[in-house]
């Protein structure tokens, strides 16, 4: 207790008690000394009590006076019963309270007070916003909980017991707890249960805010439900049905993820439905989220063997790309000209049918603009004359050579010299079989058969070791008759029959027709006796047909082409894949993962069929390698890297039916290349501009981030947008409040939907805001965590008893008290009394 | 005449009983003592009796029962709490909104805001209504300042505590007969609704004022910083305003710039050649008249390299960080960890090894022994892959451990730690900030593939920006702020003062009334928060309902307080009369 005064010059007064005195003492009354005493006793102590009460003290006593507000939900999401429960523990702790420091409130999405806990049982409420009623059609607690406290009387130790679920949808609790909790203000929470009864609702579908049209996209959609049951999810937008999905709900709150697609580029609008039988409720089984697709993954598709590339293509196509195809000599040689696209895919292409140019743009497209590159192996891809050492292998995660020994080969070169080979051909002929020679290892074995309408082996099969003497028998060989390839085939084979080697094969080179023959049977045979046959048609004059049959029924690659210059690098080409170095076709094997990707995603390991060959490479340092030969010095199939701003991945194997034709006819196959390609793919422009549309309480925030082509800030843009809630066009200006950041807002009602664009000059964007679920439609359990954090923010307690909210505990309130209204009482009571002793004589005698 | 102390019935029947029992007090006729006296005397009686009739006895009395009357009921009146105004009214329900936005800290003409104005007219209207009427006050965004009560003087001490702090204006609902009186500058107060009675206290006052000041990183060099300056007049005339930024260093930039009655004068700053640390952008005037916005604060990250100490035994992430500009890469040994300069050291990274001691710097610890200042480890998991991650804790951004396989991790009790990684059963990436800020990798590199993934560079990155620790001011409003930092000191960082802050759960809450850069510092850790005005409105301070026009306002009634004076007047006469009456002058 403590006693303090308001003012103190008044006490400045008091010396005016010894006039008194002195007045007292010098006094002509006629009365009786003592009255005399008396009367001025009474009039000192008037004047005094009349000078302290100017003074204005204040006596403050501490103590633990409690104020208990009674906070009762009774929104739509409360069960009646509860309420009524809640009711009740009301009573029952009111009576064991003090009434006069009670207070009780009610609340939806607005607060009505109630006299007393019955009162709680006859207030009025409503479904919207009507005066004098409790609006249910959302729980506004941190309102509540504001009103409540500020019915509570002052000077007292407040205590707010809240009769709720906790699933508040309106106001911010967290800002008004801790406001609250700063006062001192403790909460005791009880938990009210949700409105019974079977049925399932969406609690919400999320999405995310840009998509990529064509491509399955994540919707998170949450579901509650009572009981376990089978239901069926439906994502529609535009009355178009998108995806249908039967799921099992478990029970409880589940988070289930959708992969609708969205074909079309723009803003998608998208419902959900959940479809189940029995539902008592069903205007709470649909949610809706809004999001934006981007345009379709451009992609860049280069077919080495233009024939051959409609499997990939196909599946690609089905995969929801954009694909434009192109030939590898008019890929663009300028990083801008793959501006367009967001992948490139080199399928089976022979580097030799890429201008260096273009493969330095590619790479600086990959590394400077993010794009991804994807290479598929083949037969076309690989060695020194390949990608090694060029802008391709540098950006891919692997090296195009390999570390093996090289096989025990027998390669026979069947040399057309019929008349039209004089020349330039035969020369390059030879030089080309010189190099073939020059790559060969000592041990390994090389024949040369010279046909023209006969037939002569200038170098018979011997040990390549003799190079100096092959090279000399090469040089020796002069063109003359016409063309004859049968026989000289015929003893090729026999030739290679003869010899113990793993591997046989014979490279076929001719300019010029020749007679028809058996040949399919020929070669076939040799195929079934493990020899291989490659076919160079040199020349417009050449047999193409029948050289392109023969490397088929050889298993080997057939080459046409004009200019007999490049006849040295396909041999040495040839050579390189008969030793096995870079290619490896010995046996199928199916690729192990070694590990899981999410590439992967929707294929089971066990069922990946065979590959039936593969380029060899070796991994880069930092490269991912996905999947491997699973041999015991595994090679790489599936390696992936980050090559400056973007990714590239290079698939060891074909995707065609060379090597790849158990894929084509597995249902996986379209499902990882696309995964793979998805993946690879330029996610997003940096530069691009970022606009984003959220709602904040009422109002819709409106922002813009704008960037050059240089990537730089764009400052001092004047940006404006367009609002367009329920067809009226409002058009609204941003400004800026940082560096290419431009920002505005506009009332927007939270029933309202509003599409809002921004138009800049070469791309406009375009998002929606939906209106917000009733969320009172959601009849979840109390949120307990909620409670509880509500409960012991404040020092309260969570599902409190009756003894606890009414126990103070330690708290405790000074409360000041105003003595000038008592003083002046008691100047008035003895001033009445001093004019009372001035009238009536009360004591009898001599007068003074 | 009105009593606030009881009702108006009560008061005048008190006025009326203490005025009745003076009267009849002062009429009593006294009773003189017997006393035998000579006949002489018996006329000397009579005279007197002629005498008291005289026109001056007359006077005397009627003087004397007017002081009577006067003290009486001056001290009944003052009793009863009377004030001067309209009697008879009912009992009200008043409903009393104190616009506290920023622009209410104008500053008038008269040198006091108009804030300071509207809890005057507050007060007046406290004292203008009857006893019965009750009140409570809000601010502007309906939050209650004073509950709803009869108690003027908890009114009255409540409104003391109010601050320029709103953001915005929220009028409270009102029930059917429920008044509700707003006081008011005008700003943006245009839609306020009819039934709501509009108390003005306005005055046009000089402004200028930083509406936006932000930096951002270049997006294609997070080290280096831009800055957005905008300042604008928002006087009613042309003003030479003063734009200086400024920062530890001193003066960056100063310029003079001629702006028109709502003028906005915009630029951007390149801040590369600046140190890190606090920056502040200022807009000066003759005469402003509204310091809320007069200055504006960022926090520029410091873009110096971190000198980071690699203490291993393998040396394997020597090739990743080489890579990460801006560091500062020290290998050495655990060996040599004791006698290593703490001086040059910003941060530690353990990997494989941990000092028992805990380290006096921020330390990264990659599949440590068992510590006593790190997790407790418990067990091991193996083969470990698809695991959650947090994409938007700043170590993790941009990075895709999606596809990350790992062969063998150490299980820890993360208890209060952060789990970035992995499961509170097998947590992965853990960081705490006690007894120093530490992140933990529960797994040895060796054991899992994440060198090969694509992410792995970026990772390398975010874990220096995690070391330096250092990123632009959070931006925050006026009032109630709640940071996500565990029972932190708060400190203004001009002033250094240091600011009331209280822990609630695992926030810290605290009040800001001005704009500033204050610092939120817990286990070592300090985190910048911006308080700033949220947006080109806040300044325009002459954007008023009340500019130009002579909108009439509603006032509250007029009344003044009269028990003081009523008091001291009784007491006066009380003294004085006290002295005539012994004297003989009154009766």
């Amino acid at each position: 207790m403590s006693l303090s005064l308001t003012h103190t010059w008044p006490l400045f007064l008091l010396p005016g008690v010894l006039l008194l005195w002195w007045a007292r003492r010098t006094s002509l009354i006629e009365f009786h000394p003592r009255q005399v005493d008396l009367m001025v006793g009474a009039r000192i102590i008037a004047f005094v009590a009349a000078v302290l009460a100017m003074a204005q003290p204040v006596l403050s006593n501490a103590g633990s006076w409690l104020a208990v507000a009674y906070v009762l939900d009774v929104s739509q999401s409360i069960d009646p019963r509860a309420i009524e429960e809640g009711i009740r523990w009301v009573e029952d702790a009111v009576e064991q309270g003090d009434g006069d420091s009670t207070r009780f409130v009610a609340f939806g999405d607005n607060v009505v007070s109630a006299e007393d806990p019955d009162a709680f049982r006859t207030l009025r409420v409503s479904d919207g916003a009507v005066a004098g009623a409790v609006d249910r059609s959302a729980t506004d607690l941190a309102g509540a909980l504001d009103r409540a406290v500020a019915a509570l009387p002052p000077h007292h130790v407040p205590r707010v017991v809240v009769l709720t679920d906790g699933r508040d949808n309106s106001g911010d609790l967290d800002a008004a707890v801790e406001r609250l909790a700063l006062d001192g203000v403790r909460f005791f929470t009880r938990p009210a249960a949700a409105r019974g009864g079977d049925g399932a609702w969406i609690d919400s579908a999320t999405t995310p805010a840009s998509v990529t049209a064509g491509a399955p996209f994540e919707m998170t959609v949450r579901v509650f439900s009572r009981n376990p049951t089978p239901a069926t999810l439906r994502v529609t937008t535009r009355d178009l049905l998108l995806l249908s999905e039967d799921v099992d709900l478990t029970g409880g709150v589940q988070d289930i993820v959708l992969l609708p697609i969205v074909d079309d580029a723009g803003v998608a609008d998208l419902d959900v439905t959940l479809v189940l039988d029995g539902d008592p409720v069903t205007e709470n089984n649909v949610g809706r989220a809004s999001t934006v697709a981007r345009p379709k993954v451009r992609v860049l598709f280069v077919e080495g063997v233009p024939d051959r590339n409609a499997y990939l293509l196909t599946a690609l196509a089905e995969g929801g790309f954009d694909i434009v195809t192109a030939a590898p000599f008019n890929l663009p040689t300028s990083a801008l000209g793959y501006e367009d696209f967001d992948a490139v895919i080199l399928s089976d292409v022979d580097a030799r049918m890429i201008d260096r140019g273009a493969m330095i743009s590619l790479e600086s497209w990959v590394s400077t603009f993010g794009g991804g590159l994807i290479v598929v192996g083949g037969e076309s891809v690989f060695g020194e004359e390949g990608y090694q050492d060029t802008a391709i292998e540098r950006t891919m995660p692997v090296w195009f050579k390999a570390e093996r020994e090289p096989k025990d080969l027998a390669l026979v070169i069947a040399l057309d010299k019929s008349y039209s080979m004089v020349g330039d051909k035969m020369a390059m002929a030879k030089e080309a079989s010189k190099a073939a020679v020059a790559l060969l290892e000592d041990e390994q074995q090389f024949g040369l058969l010279a046909f023209d309408y006969h037939f002569y082996w200038p170098v018979p099969v011997q040990l390549a070791r003799t190079r100096d003497r092959i090279n000399e028998r090469i040089a020796s060989i002069e063109a003359s008759s016409p063309t004859n390839i049968y026989p000289a085939l015929e003893d090729v084979y026999l030739a290679l029959q003869n010899t113990d080697a793993e591997v046989k094969h014979v490279i076929l080179l001719s300019d010029g027709k020749t007679y028809e023959d058996d040949y399919e049977t020929l070669v076939t045979q040799m195929r079934e006796d493990e020899i291989t046959v490659s076919a160079v048609a040199v020349g417009d004059k050449a047999d193409r047909d029948l050289l392109g049959s023969i490397a088929d029924w050889g298993g080997g690659r057939s080459y046409f082409i004009s200019d007999p210059s490049r006849v040295p690098e396909i041999f040495v080409d040839e050579t390189q894949m008969a030793q096995g170095i870079t290619l490896e076709e010995d046996e199928p094997f199916v690729p192990a993962w070694t590990k899981t990707v999410e590439a992967f995603a929707g294929i089971t390991r066990e069922d990946m069929p065979e590959l039936a060959g593969y380029v060899r490479t070796m991994p880069k340092d930092n490269a991912e390698i996905v999947m491997d030969s699973g041999a015991d010095e595994p090679d790489p199939i599936l390696a992936r890297w980050q090559y400056g701003l973007g990714q590239a991945v290079f698939f060891a194997s074909d995707a065609k039916n060379r090597w790849a034709s158990d894929w084509l006819e597995w249902d996986g196959f379209g499902k990882l290349w696309t995964q793979l390609v998805r993946e690879a793919a330029r996610v997003e422009d940096f530069r691009e501009p970022r606009f984003e549309v959220v709602r904040e309480d009422r109002e819709a925030r409106v922002t813009l981030g704008l960037l050059d082509s240089r990537g730089q800030f764009r400052n001092s843009e004047r940006p404006t947008v367009t609002v367009d809630v329920g067809g009226e066009e409002l058009e609204i200006s941003l400004h800026q409040i940082a560096p290419g950041t431009y920002e505005a807002r506009t009332p927007l009602a939270a029933e309202a939907e509003a599409a809002i664009r921004w138009s800049g000059d070469d791309t406009s964007i375009e998002r929606h805001l939906l209106p917000a679920p009733n969320a009172e439609d959601r009849y979840l359990p109390p949120d307990v965590a909620r409670l509880q954090w509500l409960a012991e923010t404040t020092a309260g307690a969570y599902d409190a008893s009756v003894d606890a909210v009414l126990d103070a505990g330690d708290q405790t309130v000074v409360r000041p008290t105003r003595l000038w209204p008592l003083l002046a009482v008691i100047a008035l009571v003895f001033y009445l009394t001093n004019m009372l002793l001035r009238r009536v004589r009360v004591i009898k005698g001599e007068v003074g | 005449m009105t009593f606030l102390g009881m009702s108006q019935a009560m008061g005048w029947a008190l006025l009326g009983a203490t005025a009745t029992a003076i009267l009849v007090i002062f009429f009593l006729r006294i009773q003189h003592r017997r006393a035998l006296v000579s006949s002489s005397l018996l006329w000397e009686r009579v005279l007197e009796r002629k005498k008291r009739r005289s026109l001056v006895e007359w006077l005397r009395r009627l003087i004397s029962l007017l002081i009577a009357l006067a003290i009486g009921l001056s001290l009944a009146a003052a009793f009863g709490e009377a004030e001067m105004g309209r009697s008879g009214r009912e009992p009200r329900d008043i409903q009393l909104v104190v616009d506290n936005r920023p622009t209410m800290a104008a500053v008038m003409s008269d040198g006091r805001t108009r804030l300071a104005h509207a809890l005057d007219r507050a007060g007046e209207l406290l004292a203008g209504g009857s006893s019965a009427d009750r009140f409570t006050v809000f601010d502007a965004m309906g939050t209650v300042v004073a509950t709803a009560t009869r108690d003027r003087d908890a009114v009255r001490d409540a409104l003391v505590d109010i601050q320029p702090t709103a953001r915005n204006l929220q009028l409270p609902l009102a029930d059917e007969g429920v008044q509700t009186w707003l006081l008011t500058d005008g700003v943006g107060a245009a839609s306020v609704p009819a039934s709501v009675r509009v108390v003005g206290v306005y005055e046009s006052v000089t402004n200028a004022g930083v509406t936006a000041f932000e930096i951002r990183p270049q997006p294609t060099d997070p080290y280096r910083y831009e800055a957005f300056l905008e300042v604008g007049n928002f006087s009613n005339d042309p003003q030479t305003v003063t734009i200086t930024l400024r920062d530890r260093s001193g003066v960056q930039f100063r310029r003079p710039v001629d702006l028109q009655p709502g003028g906005l004068y915009r630029n951007t700053f390149d801040l590369t050649p600046l140190e890190g640390g606090p920056l502040r952008a200022e807009a000066s005037v003759d005469g402003d008249g509204y310091p809320m916005d007069d200055q504006a604060h960022v926090w520029l990250p410091r873009t110096s390299d971190v000198r980071l100490t690699y203490v291993t035994e393998t040396g394997g992430l020597n090739q990743v960080l080489g890579a990460v500009p801006h560091l500062d890469l020290t290998t050495i040994t655990p060996a040599d960890y004791p006698t290593v300069d703490l001086a040059a050291v910003d941060a530690f990274l353990f990997e494989g090894w941990a000092p028992q001691a805990v380290p006096q710097r921020d330390a990264v610890v990659i599949a440590p022994s068992t510590v006593s200042w790190l997790p407790a480890q418990s067990g091991e998991a193996t083969d470990v892959g698809g695991f959650p991650f947090d994409g938007d804790a700043p170590l993790l951004r941009y990075v895709d451990l999606h596809d990350v396989a790992i062969a063998r991790a150490t299980v820890v009790d993360p208890l209060d730690a952060i789990v970035l990684a992995g499961t509170p059963e097998v947590p992965l990436i853990v960081t705490g900030l006690q007894p120093v800020r530490w992140l933990l990798f529960t797994f040895a590199l060796d054991e899992t593939d994440l060198a090969q993934s694509v992410s792995y560079p970026i990772l390398a990155t975010n874990l220096v920006e995690w070391l330096r620790d250092d990123a632009p001011a959070q931006s925050v409003g006026l009032g109630t702020v709640a940071v996500e930092i565990p029972n932190a000191s708060v400190t203004e960082v001009n002033s250094g003062e240091r600011v009331d802050a209280r822990a609630i759960g695992d926030r810290t809450v605290f009040e800001i009334n001005r704009p500033g850069l204050y610092m939120a510092s817990s286990g070592g850790r300090a985190v910048p928060y911006a308080a700033r005005l949220d947006g080109r409105g806040r300044s325009a301070v002459n954007a008023s309902i009340f500019e130009g026009s002579d909108a009439e306002l509603d006032s509250p009634p007029a009344a003044r307080s009269l028990w003081p004076v009523l008091l001291a007047v009784a007491a006066v006469l009380l003294l004085l009369e006290g002295l005539t009456y012994h004297r003989r002058i009154t009766v």
